[in-house]
């Protein structure tokens, strides 16, 4: 069987290039509709769902906004965020890793964006796998809380390299963790020396004010 | 674990590769992966023989994976240096600012099929 001659056929075909194409097509849908979809990505446990809630409490008569939650555990964060009079759904995942184009493309069909401004995809909780794959989202940020430490950026290079802005959140036990505020920039910088980078306490609201600003630009900027 | 996802969206491509081709099986098929890109070779390979023997023209196919260093260029001093063999640090300026220029990628690269 082997003794037989092998063909070589050259293709040199991206596996990420369907998806890529799949984003870009989204993202000019989402421009032509005038929704700023973000995805939002961190470890499970850094506080997504409470910095959104708190950043609905300031947005709320400013822009309309919506969550798409996919993390895998269950429909609790969905239920947290229709309760506080925000429109939110859940995407199922089935055990999937991340969030690829498609499955963000389905998603928006299913919640309905045209009559939304700003929507936030709340991607799997997991620094790996959603850094790699393009959701069509205009803009990437990502979650770090102070218990995790000031060195993540050196240990998950790809999530802040993709990420236009760095929120570190729990900033107000700050003081009980051994959380250097100058390292953590320095060491997101140095992966992506674009990386915006606003503190917060979703908690107590410091720094929520200049987050909400943030995005209402964002969502200004896209109109 | 995303490489089930990728291995069954490569099986899938390269079925409906060999069909327009008019390939009745394909022997192999090499991919190009970077050493910097979250896909762990061993958990692909371990995937590809449960997708492969579930196609049309990949029954017995193997699948040999090439791998692509990670590659950075130094953002002080223009060298391109290997990250993991210099730990990360440029090994002529000492420079810590860089970016990737290689190593990310997965690529299908090629088929081998009989003659």
């Amino acid at each position: 069987m082997k003794s037989k001659d092998l063909k070589v056929i050259e293709l040199k075909q991206s596996v990420f290039e369907d998806n890529n194409a799949e984003a870009e097509k989204l993202r000019q849908e989402l421009k032509e509709e005038g929704t700023f979809l973000l995805n939002l990505m961190s470890s499970p446990g850094s506080g997504k769902t409470t910095t959104l809630l708190a950043l609905a409490e300031r947005l709320r008569g400013k822009v309309r906004m919506g969550v798409m939650e996919a993390d895998i555990d269950s429909a609790v964060d969905a239920e947290a965020m229709n309760s506080a009079g925000v429109k939110s759904i859940q995407l199922h995942t089935g055990g999937m890793c991340h969030l690829d184009a498609s499955m963000t493309r389905q998603g928006i069909e299913e919640f309905g964006t045209k009559d939304l401004d700003f929507v936030v995809l709340e991607n799997v909780g997991n620094l790996v796998c959603p850094a790699e794959f393009d959701t069509g989202a205009v803009k990437n940020a990502t979650i770090l809380s102070v218990p995790e430490g000031h060195d993540k950026p050196l240990k998950y290079p790809l999530m802040y390299e993709v990420c236009d802005l760095l929120i570190v959140n729990k900033i107000d036990v700050m003081p009980y963790f051994n959380f250097d505020k100058d390292k953590v920039v320095e060491y997101a910088k140095k992966r992506n020396p674009d990386i915006e980078v606003i503190f917060v306490s979703a908690l107590t609201g410091e720094g929520m004010d200049q987050l909400a600003d943030w995005m209402l630009a964002q969502v200004h900027d896209w109109k | 674990m995303h490489e089930m996802g990728i291995v069954l969206d490569v099986v899938k491509k390269m079925d409906a590769f060999a069909e327009a081709n008019h390939i009745p099986q394909i022997h192999t098929v090499v991919m190009s992966v970077g050493e910097l890109s979250a896909l762990e070779p061993p958990y692909f390979v371990s995937c590809w023989e449960y997708a492969a023997s579930r196609s049309d023209h990949l029954v017995n196919c193997g699948v040999r994976i090439d791998p692509v260093p990670g590659i950075a260029k130094c953002m002080v001093c223009g060298e391109e240096f290997n990250l993991e063999q210099n730990d990360e640090i440029c090994p002529k300026c000492k420079s810590e600012k860089w970016r990737i220029i290689s190593g990310r990628e997965v690529m299908i690269k090629e088929v081998l099929v009989e003659e």
